[in-house]
């Protein structure tokens, strides 16, 4: 605006935005550091591989929603994918094979994907709109997933893909980290190279804005729902993986686990801004969060309060950065 | 007369900026006091500190005769100093008696007494000379009449003086005839008036006294018996500016690019029809809500109900299939009136916001080509100077001048044929209009068509080749550039 502006005001501009742009990165470091100190056993490899595999199922769903959170909206129906993507998988397995199973349940994401976005586009439906259409879609997800199994646990059968999900590895990093990590790397270079990318930015910040400069933004919308949608079936196999077998409420609660863990890396929940890469960190910081918990003894109900006082803070940065850009 | 309110060597800085520079200004009752100046010239500062916004670093504020500190707005309302800002403070969903004494409500604080309420409102706004009914709802009022309101809430508080923060802005013909009346109405009671504005005819009209201010000063203030357009335009820029001439006649005749055969829009529009040539600046005037909004809105695509043709380089497209990708794609690309909300990403960087409207120009294949997205905007930014530190700034830190090149910029970007401007010059100061009256001729004469819209009919007259006048949704007349003045864009406007 002016070159008299002083160099101290700037400075301190700088370092306040810089901590709160960077915060949960530090707070992540700095909890790592408390967890070494803390016990012997948090910098061992066998406790990096239990994080590493425990974050895996949260981590791919979060990237998703980070897409969907970019280009303005919201998407509840994430925790029904991944039920029914989980019994799916196994029910058709016996009659069809593995590889047609996985074909169906990856169809279906990009079915749901498109349906959410369709609804959406038809209803020219803004934020709160995708939250109540996602949710009732999601709904009806969940309820299916009860039907298809009668309401019981279905036990998967022996498949390649899904025992390396289980067991395998790559240099001694869990195979659904490594699927994690390939995914990440992926969703990561289209966001932030890609004139796709580039659309969602401009689909979220502003929608009348993006509208009337020409970018389609439901369709771009519809592109991100599909991919959370995606995410949230490979989500579905891991779960299916690690447990060996396939619950129907094994996606309750998942869909705000993942805005959470989105929301406290930082991506903002109005559209618009946001990363992978801090996705990934507000993923870790969840992840090793609990495991300091579980190590100093803690028990379920005091990391569920944890994790609560952790996403209010992220939200409350959250905010400040913003006044602090305005 | 002893002034009501004398300011005294008022300074004021923020960090970096001296925003106020020992300001003095005497304000009489029942008189109309102009401040005119440049955006960024310390007007809105001033403004603030009068209405306890903010509080001055050095000088003092005199008030009948005695000092006072204004700690909060509040404060000086109780005094009697009431501001009616550009931006409305009134809420939609509410009547406009309960907009008016907005928690003051008449009546115990378990029952409201409407009757009472009413009657108050409605002497307020026969005071103000405004024809609106106290229980309407706001959102359902015209914006001149929400400006009465405005100004009756304000007279709620015995205000003595009254600020008004270019009221004008969104106003044209006889709506502004109404407020000129109100203003009229006020200084008759005895209230002053503090009128801001950019427009410099109505500065003249209707003020006793005008004040100029430039660079955190008051540069000087005379009566309006002085005054006259070059001395005020002086005074603003610190230096002559050369007003523009009118547009010579159009060399010849040149291929229509866009002729709008039939278009409806439900009551709003019926069977509008007009053409716009190569090269050519065809003016669109008419009252606020007269349609002519719609009518750049339905050639962009962002009326859905839009019904009828027109043809766009000889090929025939229905409104009904039409939206704004679409008119990019062929050519087509509007300046939008809402430069905040439907013109700008405000906070995200400035290269992103030139660059969106045709993002295949800075990529291949779909991979983003950051140097040359970088480069083009770099080149937008010279082109239009606009003043920014660089292509990362944030449209936020600009000022409206600035703003507006970006969305020029933007629009550019898409290399239209046709360009619609919707309102170009509002918010924005002398100087810049003057830039932007440039740019606006450039583009004509590198053979682009553009489609003009203002409120303010002194700026199309020498800016266009053609202008029609829209009244009900109807196109009411058509003047050549040598033809029209204002009294008969006026006449036409107001049928």
């Amino acid at each position: 605006m002016n070159a008299t502006v002083n160099s101290a005001v700037r400075e301190r501009m700088h370092v306040r935005f810089l901590l709160s742009d960077a915060g949960p990165l530090l707070a992540l470091i700095l909890l790592m550091a408390i967890g070494s100190m803390i016990s012997p056993v948090f910098l061992s490899k066998g406790n990096l591989y239990n994080i590493l595999s425990q974050i895996a199922v949260l981590g791919v769903g979060a990237l998703g929603m980070t897409y969907v959170m970019i280009s303005g909206f919201f998407d509840l129906s994430v925790g029904g994918v991944l039920s029914l993507a989980g019994v799916l998988v196994v029910g058709l397995q016996p009659s069809f094979g593995f590889t047609v199973a996985l074909l169906a349940v990856v169809a279906m994401g990009v079915g749901i994907g498109c349906a959410n976005g369709l609804l959406l586009r038809t209803i020219r439906g803004d934020f709160g709109a995708s939250i109540m259409i996602t949710f009732g879609v999601g709904t009806i997800l969940a309820a299916v997933a009860l039907l298809y199994s009668n309401g019981y646990s279905m036990t998967v059968q022996y498949s390649r893909f899904l025992s390396w999900l289980e067991r395998g590895g790559v240099a001694g990093i869990p195979a659904v980290a490594v699927v994690l990590m390939i995914c990440a790397a992926v969703l990561h270079v289209i966001l932030r190279y890609t004139v796709l990318g580039r659309y969602m930015y401009l689909a979220g910040a502003s929608a009348r804005v993006a509208l009337s400069s020409g970018v389609p933004v439901y369709t771009i919308r519809t592109i991100a729902l599909c991919m959370s949608a995606l995410m949230a079936v490979i989500g579905g196999l891991m779960e299916t993986a690690q447990t060996a077998s396939a619950s129907p409420v094994a996606g309750v609660g998942y869909e705000l686990d993942v805005v959470a863990a989105v929301a406290i890396g930082g991506t903002s929940l109005s559209g618009g801004w946001g990363s992978v890469v801090r996705t990934i960190v507000g993923v870790l910081l969840v992840g090793v969060l609990n495991n300091v918990l579980i190590l100093v003894g803690l028990s379920t109900p005091e990391q569920m309060i944890a994790q609560g006082l952790i996403i209010l803070v992220a939200l409350i940065t959250d905010r400040q950065r913003k006044s602090n850009l305005s | 007369m002893e002034p009501i309110l004398r300011i005294k060597g008022i300074s004021k800085s923020f960090p970096g900026v001296q925003a106020l520079r020992n300001v003095s200004l005497d304000i009489f009752p029942a008189e109309v006091h102009g401040i005119v100046g440049a955006n960024g010239a310390g007007k809105s500062t001033l403004m603030k500190v009068l209405s306890g916004v903010i509080q001055p670093d050095a000088g003092e504020i005199v008030w009948k005769g005695a000092q006072v500190r204004f700690p909060t707005p509040l404060a000086a309302q109780r005094q009697g100093i009431a501001i009616i800002h550009q931006e409305f403070s009134l809420v939609p969903t509410l009547s406009v008696a309960e907009n008016i004494f907005l928690g003051r409500l008449a009546g115990k604080p378990w029952k409201v007494s409407w009757r009472e309420l009413y009657d108050e409102a409605s002497a307020l706004l026969e005071r103000v000379g405004a024809k609106v009914h106290p229980k309407t709802l706001v959102r359902q009022l015209r914006i001149a009449d929400m400006q009465f309101v405005e100004i009756a809430k304000a007279l709620s508080f015995r205000a003595e003086i009254v600020i008004m923060d270019e009221p004008s802005a969104v106003l044209s013909g006889p709506e502004l005839q109404s407020l000129f009346r109100t203003i009229e109405h006020l200084t008759q009671s005895g209230v002053g008036v503090v009128y801001i504005s950019h427009r410099l005819e109505e500065i003249t009209d209707i003020c006793e006294r005008i004040s100029v201010m430039r660079d955190g000063q008051v540069v000087e203030t005379f009566p309006r018996a002085e005054a006259n357009r070059e001395r005020i335009i002086r005074g603003i820029a610190g230096a002559d500016i050369q007003e523009m001439e009118r547009r010579q006649e159009s060399q010849g005749a040149r291929e229509v690019v866009l002729d709008v055969v039939n278009l409806s829009l439900g009551h709003k529009l019926t069977n509008i029809r007009f053409s716009l040539r190569r090269g050519e600046i065809l003016g669109l005037a008419g009252l606020v809500g007269s349609g002519r909004s719609e009518i750049a809105r339905s050639l962009f695509g962002l009326e859905k109900n839009a019904v009828g043709e027109f043809m766009l380089n000889n090929r025939r497209i229905r409104f009904q299939q039409w939206s704004p990708r679409k008119a990019i794609q062929h050519g087509i690309t509007m300046l939008p009136e809402d430069r905040k909300n439907e013109g700008l990403l405000l906070s995200h960087p400035m290269y992103m916001n030139v660059t969106m409207t045709r993002l295949p120009k800075v990529s291949r294949k779909g991979w983003m080509q950051f140097r040359r997205e970088i480069l083009a905007a770099e080149n937008f930014v010279e082109r239009l100077r606009i003043k920014a530190p660089s292509v990362h700034a944030r449209p936020l830190t600009l000022s409206g001048g600035n703003q507006q090149k970006v969305v020029f910029g933007k629009c550019l970007f898409s290399e239209p044929q046709v360009l619609i401007l919707d309102e170009p010059t509002r918010g924005v100061d002398i100087g810049a209009r003057q830039e932007i009256y440039h740019i606006i001729r450039d583009l004509a004469a590198e053979g682009k068509s553009i489609l003009l819209i203002s409120s303010d009919w002194a700026e199309l007259m020498p800016l266009c080749d053609r202008i029609i006048v829209i009244h009900e949704g109807k196109v009411k007349a058509e003047f050549h550039a040598h033809e029209a003045d204002v009294e008969k864009i006026m006449q036409a406007a107001l049928n």
